[in-house]
């Protein structure tokens, strides 16, 4: 497209600032605006007025559940990302920004009476995350590399972690052997993060389950785990459940891949207050 | 730019110190304008979820972008609802690339034209300066005529293209232009803008 002339560009200015020029024509207006100050002052006094057409949307109620949801995402996001920058300025890591850590919209409600088996996020095996006296360290660079999902489960561990709506269970071992493990329920998101450590590893063809158990008795899943070889283990899970519908955690040794009623010792058992 | 458009010194010190890391005052901005920008971004797209995942994308910009934030450009009010628009765009047109707009969409959206200059609310935004901001811009629009209403409608919320506002509403693609131009320029003298900056 050969040079505009001044009024043509004048004529261009309004749809120019609501982006609404092809691609040559916009070329062309700010090939212009670079030299003539004229049009700048224009175009500078209507980005000001396009900005104000905003504020003519209609009102709208952001529900508070949405807007609680949205913040405690967005604060977890940036925890993550300061997080993220004083590795980056450690020399430790690339720089990757968190992603958002949106629930899913519809969590599958209890059955009545049943047993219900969610779907258990394992961390601490795969990706190579510890959590440590409230830190969490990354084992290996190379591991977090090859694990791109390893970094959106470390943001969702942060966001279970955080907000105003969390509560935390301690579980200590039933009979004398080591491990403890913390349940923080982030009764906002309907999000369970499950933080244990120096357990014994399971026998071959064994796992570690969770279970929520409920005023009247019933003990819902909450996934199975396996510690890494220094016993700790990291999982998280989305699940809503009524804040006054949890009586205790508890863990259990089961046969591989779960069970769907608690067979096993308890391991690991605690009271929610 | 009017004065009582004007973010409060402490809004424009909160963006300050979102710049340098300070979460805690992007909560403060968040609790303070996430009503607006819910607002807008669910005027552009329609639907509650979309909208919510926009007012994410709206904050989490301005935590990453706070330090190019010129108080000399606008409030923190437009700042933020500038940044709304593109990103409740950017979904509204990824979502027509994978499905084709339908008639009554476009029928909503002429009326939305209208409604988006007559409805009137209980202001979910707390700052009085942006709540009597906020009706001095839906009085100057209604008195614009219909049908450049209708285009600013049309661009501003719906990111349609001028030929697309042209095939839309069956006008000549110069006539289109001309009421875009038309109608931002009347919005601007009535909002003051240019005698404020000329002056």
């Amino acid at each position: 497209m050969s040079a505009m002339t001044h009024e043509e560009v004048r004529e261009l200015l309004a749809a120019h600032v609501m982006e609404l020029l092809l691609p040559e024509e916009r070329a062309s207006v700010v090939a212009h605006l670079a030299g003539c100050a004229e049009c700048a002052r224009e175009v500078e006094s209507l980005r000001a007025t396009s900005a104000e057409l905003a504020l003519a949307a209609p009102d709208r109620s952001f529900d508070a559940r949405r807007c609680n949801g949205v913040r405690s995402r967005l604060l977890a996001r940036t925890a993550a990302d300061r997080d993220a920058r004083a590795r980056l300025a450690a020399g430790q890591l690339p720089e990757r920004e968190p992603l958002s850590l949106r629930p899913p919209h519809a969590t599958a409600p209890e059955s009545a009476g049943g047993w219900r088996t969610a779907s258990m996020v394992l961390a601490a095996s795969v990706a190579g995350l510890i959590l440590f006296g409230g830190s969490i360290l990354v084992q290996s660079r190379r591991e977090l590399a090859q694990a791109r999902e390893s970094e959106s489960q470390r943001q969702r561990l942060i966001a279970g972690l955080i907000g105003p709506g969390v509560r935390l269970i301690e579980l200590a071992p039933t009979e004398r052997r080591p491990g403890s493990a913390r349940m923080f329920w982030n009764q906002t998101l309907g999000a369970w993060t499950f933080l244990a450590y120096d357990l014994a590893i399971p026998a071959e063809g064994r796992t570690y389950q969770i279970w929520l158990i409920t005023p009247d008795d019933r003990r819902i899943s909450a996934g199975i785990f396996t510690p890494s070889a220094d016993g700790n283990a990291i999982a998280t899970t989305t699940y809503a459940l009524a804040a006054d519908s949890l009586t205790a955690v508890a863990v259990t040794e089961e046969p591989a891949g779960g069970v769907d009623a608690p067979s096993g010792d308890i391991v690991l058992l605690g009271a929610a207050r | 730019m009017i004065a009582d458009v004007r973010s409060p010194d402490d809004a424009d010190a909160l963006v300050t110190r979102v710049a340098g890391g300070d979460e805690h005052a992007l909560g403060v901005l968040y609790d303070r304008w996430s009503p607006l920008v819910f607002s807008v971004c669910v005027h552009i797209l329609g639907d509650d979820d979309e909208a919510e995942e926009a007012v994410e994308e709206t904050f989490w910009q301005a935590w990453r972008q706070a330090e190019r934030y010129d108080v000399t450009r606008g409030a923190v009010a437009t700042w933020l609802t500038t940044i709304a628009r593109s990103r409740a765009l950017d979904r509204l047109r990824a979502s027509r690339r994978r499905q084709e707009e339908t008639m009554s969409h476009l029928s909503e959206t002429k009326r939305a034209a209208v409604d988006a200059t007559t409805r009137r609310g209980d202001d979910p935004a707390r700052s009085a300066e942006v709540a009597e901001r906020r009706v001095l811009v839906r009085q100057a629009l209604l008195a614009l005529p219909l049908e450049q209403r209708e285009v600013l409608e049309l661009a501003y919320f719906r990111g349609l293209s001028q030929t697309e506002i042209a095939e839309h509403t069956g006008q000549p693609l110069g006539t289109v232009k001309t009421r875009v131009r038309l109608a931002m320029e009347k919005l601007r003298d009535r909002l003051g803008i240019l005698r404020e900056r000329d002056a």
